[in-house]
């Protein structure tokens, strides 16, 4: 499947497991807004797995993948 | 679809966001440090052409020997700190309610910083306040520090301590005050120290932490963080390399006690020594670990410059020399290193999920506010090339830079004092003492290796900014 961004959509960025808003982040990855933010550019699109608990890229992918709800 | 700030049934304020691709154009804060940071300055040269300034907005406390002067002054222009208030509330509320926050905790949260700021500002203009090391930057943090650790304020407040955003539209401001022409004559030097600095530190570090036994990927987050960028280093090698959760903070909290220290550290060890400040500014620029603290180091060792104190140099030398060390030698560069570590985890390490690292990381994890920085410092220096170096001083600077300027300093004392106000010590991610000896090795290492570069290698270099 193919999303709006034209890319494969089996990845990260549209897996239920998946995190990357930027209040999330800033809520889970203690002081990032003390001199970063969760809203960066050099963050990307990076989140968090819940599933692995790992930080990692929007773009990655693995076997334990499932796509998110709309909505959700 | 959920918005950024819609929330799941499983975690409060967690949500996910769609792939960002250009929406990062009004999603992103550094877009938006461009946008506030390039609107001023065009709005600024729109009045200077009409043969007006913006400098009535632009106010900024007078020098002062008495409280009553103090107080009188301020009495004085009240209006203008009204409209300036406005001003910074306006732009500000449309940007951080695009990227997500709420009104009605920005604003009051804002108006705190804003009367803190004056009165910071108006501290720093006591005609004794260097006497008693009162600059304004270290007296914001340690004013912030104090107030977060030991009184405390209701998290929702943070959305007006945006200690990234600040500095970055003050960064863009700063170009306006930067010639291009010093970009090109200084920045290969720039990069050329950083670069050496940088490699050096992150190999220390990580060698040190794979010997300690630490992970990988924790090393590789913690020498990014110490080397490249501080935190925003940090967070983008731990992504690329797909790390721990819990590597990312703890790279965090080294980053940040590490900054702190430096911040009072570099400015007093070099006044101790009488370093010119462009020299400090540089070495301030290999050794300081985030931009926002760098700045305010740089910005305290600038002030503290003149006959009194017979420090050599002038306050924008060490600003320059910061800018020119860290922004453009270390801070463009950070899409380069997160890509080669992505690169090298899924050539040579074995971790899972896989990701196919794609070189357009280079460009999506750029600083963008970094252009907003070259276009301000392109654009000024086209306008001055219209006008002789002695007009240049008696009109463009007084009508049109120095108020440009006035602003980027109200911008860096929002950052320096949010700096204090976020750093709640007791929050921070333990991070345990293998880590914290692997990141201090690199914190040796680079603040002598960057003292030895910017005081004797390369010190022709930084002395001679101004010329």
């Amino acid at each position: 499947m193919i999303d709006d961004n034209g890319k494969a959509s089996v990845r990260c960025i549209t897996c239920t497991h998946f995190r990357n808003s930027p209040a999330y982040l800033e809520s889970v990855l203690r002081g990032l807004n003390t001199m970063s933010s969760g809203h960066a550019s050099v963050r990307k699109d990076d989140g968090v797995c819940l599933l692995h608990d790992l930080y990692l890229s929007a773009d990655a992918h693995c076997e334990q993948y499932v796509r998110a709800q709309a909505g959700g | 679809m959920a918005s950024t700030n819609g929330a799941s049934k499983k975690e409060s304020g967690a949500a996910n966001v769609s792939s960002m691709g250009w929406k990062e154009l009004y999603l992103k804060e550094d877009w938006w440090a461009i946008y506030l940071g390039l609107g001023i300055i065009l709005v600024a040269f729109l009045f200077f052409v009409s043969g007006s300034s913006i400098k009535w907005i632009a106010v900024t406390p007078a020098k002062w020997h008495t409280l009553d002067q103090a107080i009188g002054y301020f009495g004085d222009h009240i209006g203008q700190y009204l409209a300036q208030f406005i001003m910074w509330s306006v732009v500000f509320t449309i940007s951080l309610r695009v990227l997500g926050f709420k009104f009605g905790e920005f604003f009051p949260s804002f108006l705190f910083v804003y009367i803190f700021s004056i009165i910071i500002f108006m501290i720093g203009q006591w005609d004794q306040a260097s006497h008693y090391n009162l600059e304004p930057p270290l007296l914001a943090l340690a004013l912030g520090l104090i107030i977060s650790n030991f009184i405390g304020l209701p998290k929702w407040m943070d959305a007006g301590f945006r200690v990234e955003y600040y500095i970055k539209a003050g960064i863009v401001l700063l170009g306006a005050t930067l010639p291009f022409t010093l970009i090109v004559w200084a920045g290969p030097v720039a990069v050329v120290q950083a670069t050496i600095v940088s490699i050096t530190t992150f190999t220390v570090i990580y060698f040190v932490s794979l010997k300690m036994g630490l992970d990988r990927r924790l090393a590789a987050t913690l020498g990014a963080g110490g080397a490249v960028c501080g935190v925003s280093g940090a967070i983008a090698i731990a992504g690329a390399v797909g790390a721990k959760k819990e590597h990312a903070p703890i790279a965090i909290t080294m980053v940040i006690i590490w900054a702190i220290v430096m911040i009072f550290f570099l400015p007093l060890v070099s006044r101790a020594i009488g370093l010119h400040t462009g020299v400090a500014g540089a070495w301030i620029g290999t050794s300081e670990f985030a931009d926002a603290a760098g700045f305010a180091a740089a910005q305290a060792y600038g002030n503290m410059a003149g006959a009194a104190t017979g420090i050599p140099g002038t306050p924008d030398d060490a600003v320059f020399g910061f800018t020119l060390m860290k922004v453009i030698g270390r801070d463009i560069w950070i899409g380069i290193w997160a890509f080669l570590f992505a690169l090298i985890a899924t050539t040579r390490w074995e971790r899972r999920p896989h990701t196919k690292p794609n070189p357009a990381e280079i460009w999506w994890r750029f600083p963008k506010f970094v252009i907003g920085f070259f276009l301000a410092s392109v654009f000024i220096t086209i306008v001055a090339a219209g006008y002789s170096q002695a007009d240049f001083n008696k009109i463009v600077k007084p009508e049109l830079v120095s108020p440009i300027k006035n602003l980027r300093t109200w911008a860096f004392i929002f950052c320096f004092f949010s700096i204090g106000l976020t750093t709640r010590f007791r929050e921070l991610a333990a991070a345990g003492m293998k880590p914290f000896w692997a990141f201090t090795s690199g914190v040796f290492v680079n603040v002598i290796l960057g003292f030895v570069l910017s005081t004797i290698v390369f010190a022709g270099y930084w002395s001679s900014l101004s010329h």
